[in-house]
């Protein structure tokens, strides 16, 4: 039953990409979503008997979502010197 | 008992960071979350992914709280999609208990015994080794991610040529 907790806070990772409009809102849902996978991964772990497997795996996730949380600062902090502010419908005009 | 009471903690505090208008308060509930995620690690013999978790927590907090404060949104109510957008919570609902219901379905039932602390639940030297021997490649992987990501930040966010320009003939008495 513990499972279905990682994946309900996977779920509200989601949830919370799509309804949110700026890109902190956004990140803030991506970091819910590595939560609920890396919980995920070790309690997979620990149930099929390949504990430190599944504590390798959580961590590198953990690890993985900070590049990505970085990478989306970085990405924030151009559409905001670029557009003073920082909604999400922005971000395609980084393109041009 | 105890890993009941932290997964019910760690959902209240998600449901909050999903719903909540408040981007400060999204980030305690985020914070908390990640908090009790760790709390549930350590109940099951995760003791160094505990850490692990609630440093990482609790440095995206922060940094989520400066970032906000940077760009103007700590406090506001702002950066939620109307109700004429419903359709996009029941969208987002809809898919994430979709897949929460997979991960139910594709996981079945953990045995009691399974979440026992083991004897060596916080082997350190096999978690080591397991990293360095046996996962290299995706050490290496993610190393050389953390490596781009570096770069690539520094890059993304630098100042525009022009405005430097601009600045310095501002800066001129």
């Amino acid at each position: 039953m513990i499972m279905v907790v990682a994946g309900i806070i996977g779920a509200m990772g989601l949830v919370c990409i799509i309804s949110r409009r700026t890109l902190l809102g956004t990140l803030l849902g991506v970091q819910m979503l590595v939560l609920g996978a890396s919980m995920t991964l070790v309690l997979a772990g620990a149930s099929s008997g390949a504990r430190v497997n599944g504590h390798v795996f959580g961590f590198l996730i953990a690890l993985g979502g900070v590049g990505q949380l970085v990478a989306g600062y970085a990405l924030a902090v151009r559409l905001f010197y670029l557009k003073d502010k920082n909604d999400i419908e922005e971000l395609r005009s980084l393109k041009q | 008992m105890i890993i009941a009471f932290l997964a019910t903690a760690t959902l209240a505090a998600v449901t909050v960071a999903a719903f909540v208008r408040d981007i400060r308060r999204a980030t305690l509930a985020l914070w908390i979350a990640g908090l009790g995620a760790g709390g549930i690690y350590l109940t099951i013999g995760a003791e160094t992914l505990a850490i692990v978790q609630w440093v990482t927590s609790t440095l995206v907090a922060i940094s989520f709280v400066f970032f906000a404060v940077m760009f103007g949104e700590y406090g506001s109510q702002k950066g939620f999609f109307d109700r004429k957008r419903a359709l996009f919570y029941g969208l987002g609902l809809a898919i994430g208990v979709s897949f929460a219901g997979l991960i139910a379905l594709g996981s079945g039932t953990i045995d009691a015994p399974m979440l026992e602390v083991p004897v060596s639940g916080n082997d350190l030297p096999a978690l080591g080794k397991a990293l360095t021997e046996d996962h290299l490649l995706s050490l290496e992987v993610l190393a050389f991610t953390l490596l781009m990501v570096l770069v690539g930040g520094g890059v993304l966010a630098r100042p525009e040529p022009m405005d430097r320009g601009e600045r310095k003939e501002e800066l001129k008495p």
